[in-house]
């Protein structure tokens, strides 16, 4: 398969690859690995597997939340935390 | 001081509990010419006229604080008390100088919050009582059901009490619930994973959100709160609960293979869909795994989204360090998540 040469090889590209996906890579450095994927067949579908692994984490480890007994033992401490202080 | 009922008038106390909130009579619980429930005998709690009453809402729970209590008592006509003699027959109360103080849940209906309240009359009165509530003259709420012995029910609305009795003073509190009580949830996800199980979560959550109510002077507005409640809870974790060292199985990192799962499945699973099958408690056991470092950050960027430097800040090393963690952190995580779904048969390992 015919590859057309861009600035960042394979590698380079993978090793950005998460941090391009995080949008933490300078406009520059985006730009690059932009370019790889455009040209490289392989490295395109690793970024959309890739990218379909971040969404897949996000969407499975967001689902807990803090329980309401905790939630309510908490606020109850805030409002007594003060009591002393409000009195005086 | 009040008299007793009057001999004669002893209590049904089956009959006085069954007495129901009846919206058409509410109005006339207020002052003291009308008997409140003509056919009920009952005592009656009048809070609607005192002043100053004051009210505090943190979240879904309002302290209310009344500093008096009028309440007064009547028979009904079974126990000989005909209509004219209502007055006479009236006892009324006067709790002056006393704290009254209820603490209830609330909840949002709208904009109004509204809670059930249950007051202490304490030695004021044993008989049933019913009753309207108030604030300031306004009145906010009205029993709705009698309760027993020396206690008042009603329900207030917080939203209808006037801004000059609910109490604003307290800004510190408000700001403190308005920026950092929303991340409630990420603390306390956060916790469970640094922690590992889930009552040190909630003691590490409730100390976190302590400490930083503590020391919400040092919180600069319009900084990251996010960043500053995980950073006072990471190092509440690492001073106080990793003495207790959990034990993750060891990763050597270098042992990581450099290529990603990908290679295995292009062929069969280009898109990852068999990570669909994989149900969440599966996922967070798989990131509980993780060694300390890795686990950490992953949870930090992954699971709360946060970025290289916030992560940055808060673990205390380089961005660098951050990114290079994150790589490998995600790449473990990935390849235990794929040798899972292999051993569950969601998808087959592609022969060597």
């Amino acid at each position: 398969m015919k590859k057309r040469r861009t600035r960042i090889d394979c590698r380079e590209a993978f090793e950005r690859l998460y941090a391009y996906l995080d949008g933490e890579l300078t406009t520059e450095k985006a730009d690059e690995v932009r370019e790889h994927l455009d040209a490289c067949k392989d490295c395109f579908h690793l970024a959309t597997f890739e990218s379909a692994y971040l969404r897949f984490l996000e969407a499975r480890t967001r689902a807990q939340h803090a329980p309401e007994v905790l939630k309510k033992r908490i606020l109850r401490h805030l409002l007594f935390s003060e009591n002393a202080s409000e009195h005086k | 001081m009040y008299r007793r009922a009057p001999a004669g008038v002893r209590k049904d106390p089956d009959r006085v509990r069954t007495a129901t909130y009846q919206p058409e009579k509410a109005n006339d619980l207020v002052g003291v010419h009308r008997r409140p429930f003509p056919n009920q005998r009952g005592v009656a709690a009048d809070l609607s006229r005192h002043r100053p009453a004051r009210s505090q809402a943190l979240g879904s729970i309002l302290r209310i604080q009344l500093p008096e209590i009028i309440c007064w008592w009547g028979v009904d006509e079974a126990d000989g008390l005909q209509d004219g003699q209502w007055n006479d027959r009236m006892n009324l109360l006067h709790c002056r100088g006393r704290h009254h103080e209820v603490e209830s849940d609330a909840a949002r209906q709208g904009n109004a919050l509204i809670a059930d309240l249950r007051f202490d009359l304490g030695t004021l009165h044993r008989e049933t009582i019913v009753g309207k509530v108030g604030f300031a003259g306004t009145p906010v709420g009205h029993c709705v059901r009698t309760t027993g012995e020396r206690s008042f029910a009603g329900r207030v609305n917080h939203e209808e009490i006037p801004a000059t009795v609910a109490t604003t003073s307290d800004s510190r509190r408000q700001a403190f619930e308005k920026e950092a009580l929303p991340h409630l949830d990420t603390v306390y996800r956060v916790a469970l994973r640094l922690s590992g199980n889930e009552s040190q979560a909630d003691d590490l959550t409730q100390e976190t959100m302590l400490k930083a109510f503590r020391a919400w002077h040092q919180y600069r507005p319009g900084t990251n709160v996010r960043a500053w409640l995980l950073t006072i809870l990471r190092n509440t974790f690492i001073n106080e609960y990793r003495k207790a060292k959990r034990t993750a199985p060891e990763v050597d990192i270098g042992e990581i293979e450099p290529f990603t799962v990908f290679h295995e499945v292009q062929d069969a699973d280009p898109e990852g869909r068999f990570f669909d099958q994989i149900v969440d408690e599966e996922v967070i056991q798989a990131i509980d795994s993780l060694p300390d470092e890795f686990r950490e950050t992953l949870v930090l960027s992954d699971v709360e989204g946060l970025s290289y430097q916030e992560i940055a800040e808060i673990t205390q090393v380089p961005v660098g360090t951050v990114k290079s963690r994150i790589f490998r952190a995600r790449q473990a995580l990935q390849r235990r998540l794929y040798d899972y779904a292999v051993e569950m048969g969601y998808i087959k390992r592609r022969p060597e």
